[in-house]
């Protein structure tokens, strides 16, 4: 059985995890095709565990749109559908390589300990 | 979440930021379960849309007050400042002198050692009197930021703002048979107090937040 210490130190652990940085979640979730806002916060969750807030979400959609690198596409009834440009997409791909380099690098230092 | 609510929260938005993304933004919300979480997130975001717009203004509403800022600098940088602080200052005076007669009946001066409800209370007016300055100062920079003018007029008004923090001082009487105490204040010219300090703190947020907005309109 586990104690409740463990389980503690597994959730600490698990949220100390969580990547927040809403404007490269949204970009992450859009690089598997379009999506409106609601199956973002959904995807998001799936893909790194962070479930953003609708006005974070949207935030970051604004920031995102104005600077070219998501666009809306036709709206489904009510729902505003965004899909990555290839502005957006050599972003994503820069900060994902930037990112990768970086944990390379960490966890090799974290091994050595 | 309840549609009257999510209505509600999408106005917390600036009118352009509601023109382009309020349906859609009104309709994801309603599509979602309504919890506390949610409300103060979107509450949150609709405060930094306004304090900070996208795209440094550009889906920022000409309010009246920037249009003030044009035309009547001194009136919205220097006495709108000086009557919030007076504001302030009178408040901060009233919770001395309610708190002496109510906490120190006996006393001859509330500026003794207290304890219990007391601190709570004269801590009030102690936070109100010490910081009204620093957060007057503060608003004028954020104002002088968002209205995007020339920075004579904010820097006069936070040197004001400054400078009577400084010559503030607090005065009071011991009731007598024929009066009641008294608690009142004087602007001591000379008197310079925390003033230099304040307006620069007051200074260097301005300069941040003029190079904040900068930067945004570059991106």
């Amino acid at each position: 059985m586990r104690s409740t210490r463990h389980v503690d130190r597994d959730d600490e652990a698990a949220e100390a995890g969580h990547y927040s940085d809403p404007p490269l979640l949204v970009l992450a979730s859009l690089a598997d095709g379009p999506k409106h806002g609601h199956a973002m916060i959904e995807d998001i969750v799936e893909l790194s565990g962070t479930r953003l807030g609708p006005g974070t979400l949207y935030g970051a959609i604004a920031r995102l749109e104005q600077e070219g690198w998501i666009k809306p596409l036709e709206p489904e009834e009510r729902r505003q559908p965004y899909k990555i440009t290839a502005a957006g997409l050599r972003v994503l791909r820069a900060k994902l390589t930037t990112l990768h380099q970086f944990s390379k690098t960490g966890l090799k230092r974290l091994e050595a300990l | 979440m309840n549609r009257m609510l999510a209505r509600a929260l999408v106005r917390l938005y600036p009118r352009k930021w509601r023109e382009r993304y309020g349906a859609e933004f009104a309709a994801m919300l309603e599509d979602r379960p309504g919890g506390v979480g949610a409300v103060f997130d979107v509450m949150g975001s609709a405060l930094g849309e306004r304090a900070f717009p996208t795209m440094g203004g550009k889906m920022a509403e000409t309010s009246r007050w920037v249009d003030w800022s044009k035309q009547a600098p001194w009136a919205l940088f220097g006495a709108v400042p000086l009557v919030v602080l007076a504001a302030a200052y009178f408040v901060a005076l009233m919770i001395l002198w309610s708190g002496w007669r109510i906490f120190l009946p006996a006393a001859r001066t509330p500026f003794v050692p207290i304890d219990g409800w007391a601190i709570a209370y004269f801590g009030i007016g102690r936070l109100l009197y010490f910081f009204a300055p620093m957060l007057v100062g503060l608003g004028v920079a954020w104002a002088a930021t968002r209205a995007r003018v020339k920075p004579v007029w904010p820097l006069l008004g936070m040197a004001l703002i400054a400078w009577v923090d400084g010559m503030a001082q607090v005065h009071t009487r011991w009731p007598t048979a024929g009066a009641s105490g008294r608690v009142w204040m004087t602007l001591e010219l000379g008197h310079l107090g925390y003033a230099p300090e304040l307006l620069a703190i007051s200074v260097l947020v301005y300069m941040l937040l003029w190079v904040r907005q900068k930067r945004a309109q570059a991106a």
